[in-house]
């Protein structure tokens, strides 16, 4: 049998299940809203964080860190991507490494036909918190390494009087191309660590063994792991493309679209993007681990019957 | 269920909020303005094809915005916007008639009186009244000094000079620009003022291409500032004039060992050290 036919099928089976799972259990998404609703209140908290009385508290980090000017009218809006960008992260490692414990233990308890209390999920996955929040404290490092690579090794490269690389000048290098290798990067370092928390909750193994499993498992299914996150995190290129043109959309149409474009990158970030990745990938996890196990039990049962 | 705590300091959010986005802060101020802004921007984009009623309302809601916001710095901001809208639009007599009263409104205010005689001054020379122009510029430099305007007006004058192909007019007002900043540093010694009278009466000389003077001038600011003011552009003005004009290499290099000594972390310090080993090889 054609191996790619076999993992396309397999893929296929996946987007079924994760479909006809999110289809019939609302429950699933419990996780992922709250999470989002963190997003959106850190968001507001961002928004109004240049009026009184918030600006007194809010006021001064973000001067120190950022400059005075970004506490005005329209350039407040200049920042507001990166901000939410910089506490999407901070909530990812706090909360979100939690949460993504949970889902991964309901589907889990979906995949096997067992009863699902939302309860003793989120009691049983606290156990667990320090593991999961070790986990992604270690990938979110790597993940904002590696996006650090490609504009560091640019600037190494212009600054030592290079005027074009590939025929393509700074400009266009520190522009579009580095928005694209970054979310190529993004795509690639998701990929790679899809599989931790489902090996974490399923195996309950250590988290250094957790990161090696999902790295292992990665390049043994490169093609349909790349897919089953590529293909959902495709959503969010008209976000990026739209956060790319801030200044754009201040000065050609209103601030306040920039706020908007934020909020709809949580929604879709938070309720499609991650919802999709984390139950396809656990599934196919799951999935996979049951053919393997199959495989197993079918060479017992040869070897018996030679013996 | 939700814990009382936590309802409270919810509910104290949504008031917080709701206070702070009602009221008329900072921010909601330089939000009515840029919107003001964003309205005449149509106009000075494009003031010829922009109709006149257009022109109305951006003035009328600068008005409005003024008298609301009185106390406002964002208020003199758009009372200056107006008058350049009169001025894109060629309404010179209204543009004048308006900074006049915004001196008026700003008598103890130099750096303000001073930015509207300026554009008084740059209507009559749009209107091609040179000398009318001229007594206006001056006036900046009688009655405000020490004004940022006013140190920047002499040097104004001799570009104009410049740009007219009228050279000896331009050497005089040089000459006049030295005499200007000479006073000044007299009567403000070891101020900032004098520091940067001091940088622009080099620049005089380095225009007048006096460069035994330009580097004199450059040795008595750093003599007298060092310590109190970056030197490193002085320095670096100094070795290029040294080198490129008064060939003295040795000196030019000497001051650059210098730059690099003092000021090792200067934006001039990678280009000083270029320029050393240019000189080596020369």
């Amino acid at each position: 049998m054609n191996p790619q036919a076999t993992k396309s099928s397999l893929l296929k089976k996946v987007y079924n299940h994760t479909f006809s799972i999110l289809k019939h259990n609302k429950l699933l998404f419990i996780p992922f809203i709250i999470f989002s609703i963190l997003e959106l209140l850190a968001l507001i908290f961002i928004y109004i964080s240049p009026r009184m009385p918030f600006v007194i508290v809010l006021g001064p980090p973000i001067k120190a860190f950022f400059g005075e000017r970004f506490l005005h009218y329209p350039m407040n809006f200049v920042l507001i991507p990166k901000l939410a960008s910089n506490i999407r992260t901070i909530l990812s490692i706090l909360v979100g490494s939690y949460l993504s414990a949970v889902a991964v233990q309901v589907i889990s308890n979906l995949y096997e036909k067992k009863t699902v209390r939302m309860i003793n999920v989120f009691k049983a996955s606290f156990k667990k918190y320090a593991a999961f929040f070790l986990v992604v404290f270690i990938i979110t490092i790597l993940f904002q390494g590696a996006l650090q690579l490609p504009s560091v090794g640019l600037r190494k490269y212009f600054l030592t009087g290079h005027k074009t690389l590939l025929f393509l000048k700074p400009s266009m290098w520190f522009g579009p191309l580095l928005t694209g290798i970054s979310f190529v990067i993004s795509v690639l370092i998701q990929a790679c660590f899809a599989y931790v928390i489902p090996v974490l909750v399923i195996e309950k193994v250590n988290p250094f063994k957790a990161l090696l499993g999902s790295c292992g498992l990665f390049f043994k299914s490169f093609f349909p792991t790349i897919m089953l996150v590529g293909i959902p995190m495709l959503a969010y290129v008209p976000i990026i493309i739209l956060q790319y043109n801030t200044l754009f959309i201040i000065n050609k149409f209103y601030p306040e679209l920039v706020l908007f474009v934020a909020f709809l990158n949580v929604l879709i970030t938070s309720l499609f993007v991650d919802v999709l990745i984390t139950v396809s990938t656990t599934l196919y996890y799951l999935k996979k681990k049951d053919s393997l196990l199959q495989g197993k039990k079918a060479l017992d049962t040869a070897e018996e019957i030679q013996k | 269920m939700i814990k009382a705590p936590v309802l409270k300091i919810v509910s104290l959010f949504v008031v917080l909020t709701f206070l702070g986005c009602a009221s008329n802060d900072q921010y909601s101020i330089e939000r009515k303005y840029w919107k003001i802004k964003k309205q005449a921007e149509k106009i000075f984009k494009n003031p010829t094809a922009s109709p006149p009623n257009e022109l109305e309302q951006v003035v009328k809601r600068s008005d409005a915005f003024i008298i609301e916001n009185s106390k406002n710095p964002l208020a003199i901001e758009a009372s200056f916007n107006i008058a350049r809208l009169y001025i894109v639009k060629e309404e010179y007599d209204l543009a004048r008639k308006h900074l006049q009263k915004i001196i008026r409104e700003n008598k103890k205010l130099p750096v303000i009186c001073s930015e509207a005689l300026f554009l008084i001054g740059n209507t009559y020379q749009l209107q091609d009244k040179w000398s009318a122009a001229l007594e206006q510029y001056k006036k900046i430099i009688r009655e405000y000094p020490t004004s940022v305007k006013a140190l920047d007006i002499p040097i104004f004058i001799a570009q104009y000079y410049k740009v007219k192909y009228q050279p000896e007019k331009m050497l005089a007002a040089y000459q006049d620009a030295i005499g200007q900043y000479k006073t000044l540093i007299e009567a403000y010694p070891n101020s900032l003022l004098a520091f940067n009278a001091y940088l622009l009466v080099s620049q005089c000389y380095i225009a007048l291409k006096d460069w035994q003077m330009a580097v004199k001038t450059f040795e008595t600011v750093i003599e007298k500032f060092n310590g109190k003011a970056k030197m490193d552009g002085a320095m670096f003005e100094m070795a290029l004039i040294y080198a490129k004009q008064l060939k003295d290499k040795g000196k030019a290099k000497e001051i650059l060992t210098r730059l690099n000594k003092e000021y090792p972390k200067s934006r001039y310090s990678k280009v000083s050290m270029l320029f050393i080993k240019e000189l080596d090889k020369q």
